[in-house]
């Protein structure tokens, strides 16, 4: 038997609101269904099961506040298929449970979306002893290679400088993996490289979906997974997929004008990288002063779990993919 | 199209962008991107929206143009003139 518990949706995430259930006992539920709907501080988020197989239990009424961990539902992984795939629920007990009734909670505000931001914040500062690096990279290959892709593909299969900052840091989490890892009275480090991207909800707060695996995917991948979370991030309708479990997060403050951006650590995370926009300004190049498009890449990291070194290395390597976009 | 034609097909396409973002009072010379807090990926959508409604495909060169409605509305006769 498998227990379906509340997944946490982010650092800051410590309970939510079970708002309906999606499935119910008897049903078949595949990998990757929706199950449920939750409402947080962030907003009402359609959680996703990772299992596949029957439920046979819900122990979470809608309207009921639970804290991460709580176990939700059991899901029998044995009893769901028949030999030819077709299911092979009986429908009647299905139909037994009363359908969640229709109450209506009240959505994320403005004020619980920058309470959430504050108390993560305020939990990495205390708890997280920064350091902080810089560096500033010359971004005329990059530019001058994003250019001839844009203007050789259809306009809907244009790319942003984001896409190479999210697989530039995801190469270079592979190379440095101290970094790819979280604190938890030790260093743990990661599987899989997933990046949260920083989006700004505007003038509420912000919201950090995940690009999950973006060291093994694409440049179109990645902008496609872009094009798809960001609009849903900005109405508040993510699903617990696209949030939580990021290995590292990026906040980029682009053309806001900014030249160097220095971030919070999400914990339990041990780095945070910050991209500022790109500016024009005199390089040395070959003994020579040109002017250059440049950009300012920061990293803060944990000194519990790193020390300069390691993030020296890393940003290093970022910029050595990001002067070779080809790579990418 | 008119420059009354362009704004009113980027509060169109704003609708769905940024619902909150209101382009009918920006003077059309102003960069609206900055007056109503577009970023690089609202501003990506609104053209690749722009294009969908209208078939012009603002290139990217022409991207510092297209950030005004008056900009814009030349960048969109020019390419007008050159494909007649």
């Amino acid at each position: 038997m498998i227990e379906f518990t509340m997944p946490s949706l982010g650092a800051d995430m410590e309970d939510a609101v079970l708002v309906e259930w999606k499935k119910h006992v008897g049903e078949h539920v595949q990998r990757g269904d929706i199950i449920a709907e939750v409402e947080t501080q962030k907003g009402d988020i359609e959680i996703e099961v990772f299992d596949t197989g029957t439920i046979t239990d819900i122990r979470v009424d809608p309207g009921q506040r639970v804290p991460v961990g709580t176990v939700l539902a059991l899901i029998d992984p044995d009893i769901d298929v028949s030999a030819n795939g077709k299911l092979s629920v009986a429908k009647s007990s299905a139909d037994a449970r009363p359908k969640p009734s229709a109450e209506k909670f009240p959505a994320a505000t403005a004020d619980s979306i920058r309470a959430a931001v504050a108390a993560a914040v305020t939990t990495s500062n205390r708890e997280i002893p920064h350091y902080y690096l810089s560096t500033t990279i010359d971004m005329q290959p990059a530019m001058a290679w994003l250019h001839a892709h844009n203007s050789a593909v259809p306009i809907e299969l244009r790319l942003l400088p984001t896409v190479l900052y999210i697989k530039a840091i995801a190469k270079a989490l592979r190379d440095v993996p101290d970094l790819n890892a979280t604190w938890d009275k030790g260093l743990h480090h990661l599987e899989h490289v997933h990046v949260g991207v920083v989006v700004s909800l505007r003038q509420v707060g912000i919201i950090v979906p995940t690009i999950k695996d973006a060291d093994t995917k694409s440049l179109d991948s990645i902008m496609a997974d872009l094009n798809d979370i960001i609009p849903r991030a900005r109405e508040l309708r993510l699903r617990s997929s696209d949030v939580g479990n990021a290995t590292i997060t990026l906040t980029s403050l682009g053309e806001g004008g900014v030249d160097h951006v220095y971030g919070v650590i999400y914990p339990p995370q041990v780095a945070v990288i910050g991209v500022g926009g790109v500016r024009r300004q005199p390089l040395a190049v070959n003994g020579s002063v040109e002017v250059r498009p440049v950009v300012t890449i920061t990293m803060a990291g944990d000194h519990r779990a790193t020390d300069g070194l390691t993030g020296s290395t890393f940003l290093s390597n970022v910029a050595t993919y990001l002067q070779h976009p080809e790579t990418l | 199209m008119t420059e009354a034609d362009v704004r009113a097909a980027l509060a169109s396409a704003l609708r769905m962008i940024a619902p909150e973002a209101d382009i009918s009072h920006v003077d059309a010379e102003a960069d609206y991107r900055l007056v109503l807090g577009l970023d690089s990926f609202d501003f990506l959508r609104l053209m690749q929206s722009f294009h969908a409604a209208t078939g012009i495909d603002v290139i990217e060169d022409a991207y510092p143009k297209a950030v005004s409605v008056r900009g814009l509305t030349d960048y969109v006769r020019s390419v007008k003139a050159t494909s007649s």
